[in-house]
C-alpha cells in the first residue's frame, strides 16, 4: 500500500510538469541551416541491400543511399527521378531511358547497374527477399524453379536487354500497365560494378562485405562503415545531379524500442521518431504539441472469413457480422487513435482510392446487423483466431465483445502462438472461425490491394476466396491502355468485393511520428520512410 | 589447491556441455520456424527456404549440429545469428558494455550498501540504521520496470543530468552512469540488509570480545577482524550477483538502450534468432562459472580454516 500511495504522489507533479512543457512548445518555423546535421531513430536494418531491403529500417537508410527510378507525388502518382523516360506501346516491352548519374564511388550510373542489379535479386540461388518483385519480368520462372533444391538453367532474366549505356528494355510476361508504379521500391536500386566481385560473371556474386559500406547513386554517401546497434552516418554526396537535399548529413540512430526512441526525443538527444509507442500516445500532444503528426500508411487490417468453413457461406451473415462492429470505437479506445477505421477495401496512399466504397456494409447498425443475421441463421457462436505475438488480443477481445453485446452469440478470442501457426491452421482447414489478417503495399496500386488478396490464384489469398469476374477484372484492369484506365477496372473489381464481403476491412494503419525544434518540413512519404529531400534543419 | 583447481576445471566443462545442450535442445526443439521467424507475416518462398535450411543447418540431425556447434565453439566460431552478422562478433561488441555496466552497478553496491550496511551494524538502533531500513524497504518495494523509466523521465528528460538513453554512446562511461546505478540500486538493498547482520553477528562473537578484552583499538577490531570475517556472506552474494548482472540487465539495457548482453538476448529471442540465444547463453554459462569458482577461492583469502584440496 505504502508503494502503491508514493507512486500515485509521484505521478501526480509528473503530469503537471507534461502540462506545464505543452505550453512551452511551438512548431515555428525557423532559417534552414542547408548544413545541419539531423538525426533519424530506426531500429537495426536486417540488410543494407537492394535484393534484400523489405523493411522499413532498412528501406530509410536506403532512401538516402540510393535515387530510384520513379518516386511518387501527392496522389500516389510516379514521376521519374533517376530515370528520364519509361515509355511502352504495348504495357508488355517497356524502354527505360536513363539520366546521367554517379555512384559514390565515381562510376557511372548506365545500363549495366541496373541490369546487374535486378540479375541478381532475380536469381533463385541468391535468396533475396525482394526476388518476388521481378516476377513479372519475362524469364523469372527460369531462374526460381518449383524445386528450390535444383540449380536453374538460366542465370539472367531473359527479359531484360540493355539497348545502349543509357537504354534498358524490360518484357514483361504479362501487360502490366502500373509497371512505373512498380519500379519506385528499393528492389529497383541499381547496383556498381564494385558491389560485385567479377560484374561480369553469370551469375553475380557479391562481395561479402559490401553491405557494410553500400555505394549508392542517392543524394547521400555513407560515412564509415555501418556500425551494428549503434548507428549509420551519411553526408552529402557532392556529385549527386538529382534534387539536392536540404540537410548537410543524416545521422540514423539505430535504437531497440520505441519507448527508448522517444525519450530521447524528448531529452532533445533525437530529431524524428517515426513511430511515437502506443503507451506514449496519450501523452503525446502534452509533449510535442503540434511536433506530433499523423499520416495514412498503407497498412490494412482486416477479419478473414475461410471459405471451407459453411457458417460463413451466406455473404448476409458476413454483413451483418461487419455491420454490428463499432470500428470507430475500437480504434479511440484500443488504438488511442493511432490507426484509422476503414471502411474501403484499398487504402487511402494508392491512387485510385474511394472513401467509405464499404458503404452500408461498414456501418455500425446493431439492431439491423442483428435482425439481419438472425434473418441469415448466422452461428450461435464466433470465434476470432489471432497470432498471440503482434500485440493483437486486445482488439479481438474488444470485438468479440460487440459481436457478443450485438449480435447476442457467444464469442472468444482464439490466439495462435506464431502467424504461421495460424496460417497452417486455416491450410489444414481447422476451426479457426475468422482470423485476422494484416497487408501493406509492395508497390502502391490498387492492384496490390487486390490482385493478391482476392483473386484465386493469390498469393496471399488464404481464405479461399474465388469469384470469376473479380479475377478478369483485375487482370483487365493490368492489361487497361492507361493506368487510369486500370483504376476503372479496379474500382469495378472492388464494388464485387463490398457484394461479396469475403473480408471485414477493420483499420488502415497510420504513421504517428514526433520530431524535435531542431528540424523542420517533417513528412513521411508513402512507404512511411522520412522524405529526405525535404527534411531541413532549423539553425 | 592444484588438484582442487583441476576438478573444478573439469567440472566446469561437464556443466557447460549440459546447459549448452539444454539449451540448444530447447531452442530447436521448439518447433517454430526459424526461417519463417525472419520473414515475419510475409509468404517465404521456396528458394529462400532452401537457401537459408542450408546455411543454417537445418536440414541436419539435431545432434550432428550440436556437435558442430561444439567443435565451432572451440574455435571460438559461434555460427551466424539469422540476421547474417557472426554470433561472436556481436558478443564482442556488448560484452565489454554489459561489463561496464555491472562494475558501475557493483560499485554503487558496495560503496552504497555495504558502507551503509557497516554503518548500520556498527550503530545498531540508531536513527541512520532505521531510516536507511524504511529506505531500502521502498527500493525493494519498486520493481526495475517502473523504476528505470522513472529514473530516465527524471534525471534524463526533465532535469537532463544524464543522457536519457545509452543508444550510439556505449563508449562513453557517462551515458552508462545512470543505467548503472539503476542496476546497483536493486542490490543495495540486499547488500545492506546481509552486511548488517553479518557484522551484528560477528560483534558479539567470542574473538571480538577477546580482542576487546586485550585492549585493541575500535576501529582495528571493526575494521581488521569483524569486518574480514563479515565479508564471507557478502562476497557470495555479489559473485553471484556479479554473474546476474553480466547475464544482461534485461529490463534495464532495453529502457536506457544499452547494447549490451541483455539488450541482444531480449532481442534474439523475440526474433527466435536460436544461433545468437545459444551463442549468448555459452558465454553466460561461462561467466557463471567462473564468478562461482573466483568466489569460492576469494573464501579461501579471507578464511583461513577453509582449505581447498
Amino acid at each position: 500500500m505504502q508503494v502503491r500511495r508514493l507512486a500515485a504522489w509521484v505521478a501526480l507533479p509528473l503530469s503537471a510538469a507534461l502540462a506545464l512543457a505543452a505550453c512551452g512548445s511551438g512548431g515555428g518555423s525557423g532559417s534552414s541551416n542547408p548544413d545541419g546535421v539531423i538525426s533519424i531513430g530506426i531500429g537495426e536494418p536486417q540488410h543494407l541491400l537492394p535484393g534484400n531491403t523489405h523493411e522499413t529500417e532498412g528501406a530509410q537508410v536506403m532512401a538516402a543511399l540510393y535515387s530510384p527510378l520513379v518516386n511518387f507525388d501527392e496522389a500516389g502518382k510516379p514521376f521519374e527521378v533517376a530515370a528520364e523516360s519509361i515509355t511502352s506501346t504495348d504495357n508488355k516491352v517497356w524502354t527505360i531511358k536513363l539520366k546521367d548519374g554517379k555512384f559514390h564511388n565515381g562510376e557511372a550510373v548506365d545500363a549495366d547497374s541496373f541490369i546487374n542489379s535486378w540479375n541478381f535479386t532475380a536469381y533463385g540461388p541468391n535468396a533475396q527477399d525482394n526476388s518476388f518483385f521481378f516476377d513479372k519480368f519475362q524469364g523469372w520462372a527460369d531462374l526460381n524453379p518449383s524445386d528450390a533444391n535444383v540449380v536453374p538453367t538460366q542465370k539472367t532474366l531473359s527479359g531484360l536487354k540493355k539497348i545502349d549505356d543509357k537504354t534498358i528494355e524490360v518484357t514483361l510476361s504479362a501487360p502490366f500497365t502500373e509497371f512505373r508504379s512498380l519500379l519506385g521500391y528499393t528492389a529497383f536500386y541499381p547496383l556498381p560494378k564494385a558491389a560485385f566481385q567479377d560484374p561480369a560473371a553469370t551469375p553475380l556474386v557479391l562481395k561479402t562485405d559490401f553491405e557494410q559500406a553500400p555505394i549508392g547513386n542517392g543524394a547521400f554517401k555513407i560515412k564509415g562503415n555501418w556500425q551494428h546497434d549503434q548507428q549509420i552516418e551519411v553526408e552529402r554526396f557532392a556529385d549527386f545531379t538529382g534534387e539536392k537535399p536540404k540537410v548537410g548529413g543524416i545521422l540514423f540512430r539505430i535504437y531497440q524500442n520505441q519507448g527508448a526512441q522517444y525519450a530521447d526525443l524528448l531529452a532533445n538527444n533525437l530529431d524524428v521518431v517515426k513511430t511515437i509507442p502506443t503507451e506514449s500516445l496519450a501523452t503525446v500532444q502534452g509533449d510535442l504539441g503540434d511536433r506530433f503528426r499523423q499520416s495514412p500508411s498503407s497498412s490494412f487490417q482486416f477479419l478473414a472469413f475461410p471459405t471451407f468453413d459453411a457458417r460463413f457461406s451466406k455473404p448476409e451473415v458476413r454483413k451483418a457480422i461487419s455491420m454490428a462492429i463499432n470500428r470507430e470505437e475500437i480504434v479511440q479506445q484500443v488504438f488511442q487513435g493511432s490507426q484509422k477505421a476503414a471502411y474501403s477495401f484499398v487504402s487511402p496512399v494508392v491512387a485510385g482510392y474511394r472513401d467509405n466504397t464499404c458503404g452500408v456494409n461498414c456501418e455500425f447498425k446493431p439492431a439491423e446487423a442483428k435482425a439481419a443475421y438472425q434473418a441469415a441463421g448466422g452461428p450461435s457462436s464466433l470465434n476470432i483466431t489471432y497470432n498471440a505475438d503482434g500485440g493483437h488480443k486486445q482488439w479481438v477481445d474488444a470485438t468479440c465483445n460487440q459481436l457478443k453485446a450485438n449480435l447476442g452469440v457467444e464469442c472468444v478470442g482464439t490466439p495462435e502462438a506464431k502467424f504461421a501457426d495460424l496460417l497452417q491452421k486455416v491450410e489444414d482447414k481447422a476451426e479457426v472461425g475468422m482470423f485476422r489478417l494484416g497487408w501493406s503495399f509492395d508497390y502502391p496500386s490498387m492492384e496490390n490491394y487486390l490482385g493478391p488478396l482476392y483473386t484465386t490464384d493469390g498469393s496471399s489469398n488464404y481464405y479461399g476466396y474465388s469469384n470469376p469476374a473479380f479475377d478478369t477484372l483485375v487482370k483487365e484492369g493490368a492489361a487497361a491502355p492507361t493506368p487510369d484506365d486500370s483504376i476503372k477496372k479496379y474500382q469495378e473489381a472492388e464494388d464485387i468485393l463490398v457484394q461479396d464481403m469475403p473480408v471485414l476491412p477493420l483499420r488502415f494503419g497510420q504513421n504517428n511520428y514526433g520530431f524535435s525544434t531542431k528540424v523542420q518540413n517533417v513528412e513521411l512519404d508513402l512507404f512511411s520512410r522520412v522524405d529526405l529531400n525535404k527534411i531541413e534543419a532549423v539553425s | 589447491m592444484f588438484r582442487y583447481l583441476v576438478r573444478r576445471f573439469l567440472q566446469m566443462i561437464l556443466v557447460f556441455v549440459a546447459t549448452t545442450f539444454i539449451v540448444f535442445a530447447l531452442m530447436y526443439a521448439t518447433g517454430g520456424d526459424p526461417i519463417q521467424a525472419l520473414a515475419g507475416e510475409r509468404p517465404v518462398s521456396e528458394q529462400q527456404r532452401a537457401q537459408l535450411t542450408k546455411l543454417y543447418g537445418l536440414d541436419q540431425p539435431f545432434l550432428v549440429r550440436y556437435w558442430n556447434y561444439l567443435t565451432g565453439l572451440l574455435r571460438l566460431d559461434f555460427g551466424k545469428a539469422l540476421n547474417g552478422r557472426d554470433v561472436s562478433e556481436i558478443i564482442a561488441s556488448a560484452l565489454p558494455v554489459t561489463a561496464k555496466l555491472a562494475l558501475i552497478a557493483i560499485i554503487t553496491t558496495i560503496v552504497v550498501g555495504v558502507v551503509a550496511g557497516i554503518i548500520a551494524g556498527v550503530r545498531r538502533g540508531s536513527i541512520f540504521d532505521n531510516s536507511t531500513l524504511v529506505l531500502t524497504l521502498i527500493v525493494i518495494g519498486i520493481p526495475i520496470v517502473t523504476l528505470a523509466p522513472l529514473a530516465q523521465y527524471i534525471f534524463g528528460i526533465k532535469l537532463g543530468w544524464f543522457p536519457a538513453t545509452a543508444a550510439g554512446r556505449e563508449d562513453d562511461i557517462y551515458a552508462l552512469l545512470l543505467p548503472g546505478i539503476i542496476l546497483g540500486a536493486l542490490s543495495v538493498a540486499t547488500a545492506m540488509r546481509l552486511t548488517r547482520a553479518s557484522f551484528n553477528e560477528n560483534l558479539r562473537s567470542d574473538y571480538v570480545r577477546t580482542a576487546r578484552s586485550k585492549g585493541l583499538p575500535g576501529r582495528r577490531v571493526i575494521g581488521v577482524h569483524v569486518l574480514r570475517n563479515s565479508l564471507i556472506p557478502i562476497i557470495t552474494f555479489l559473485g553471484i550477483e556479479l554473474g546476474a548482472l553480466m547475464a544482461g540487465a534485461i529490463v534495464t539495457e532495453s529502457v536506457f538502450n544499452v547494447n549490451g548482453i541483455g539488450f541482444n538476448l531480449a532481442r534474439a529471442l523475440r526474433t527466435e534468432d536460436a544461433p545468437l540465444v545459444v551463442g549468448l547463453v555459452s558465454v553466460l554459462v561461462i561467466i557463471f562459472l567462473v564468478a562461482n569458482l573466483i568466489v569460492d577461492l576469494l573464501y579461501a583469502v579471507l578464511d583461513p580454516r577453509i582449505r581447498y584440496e
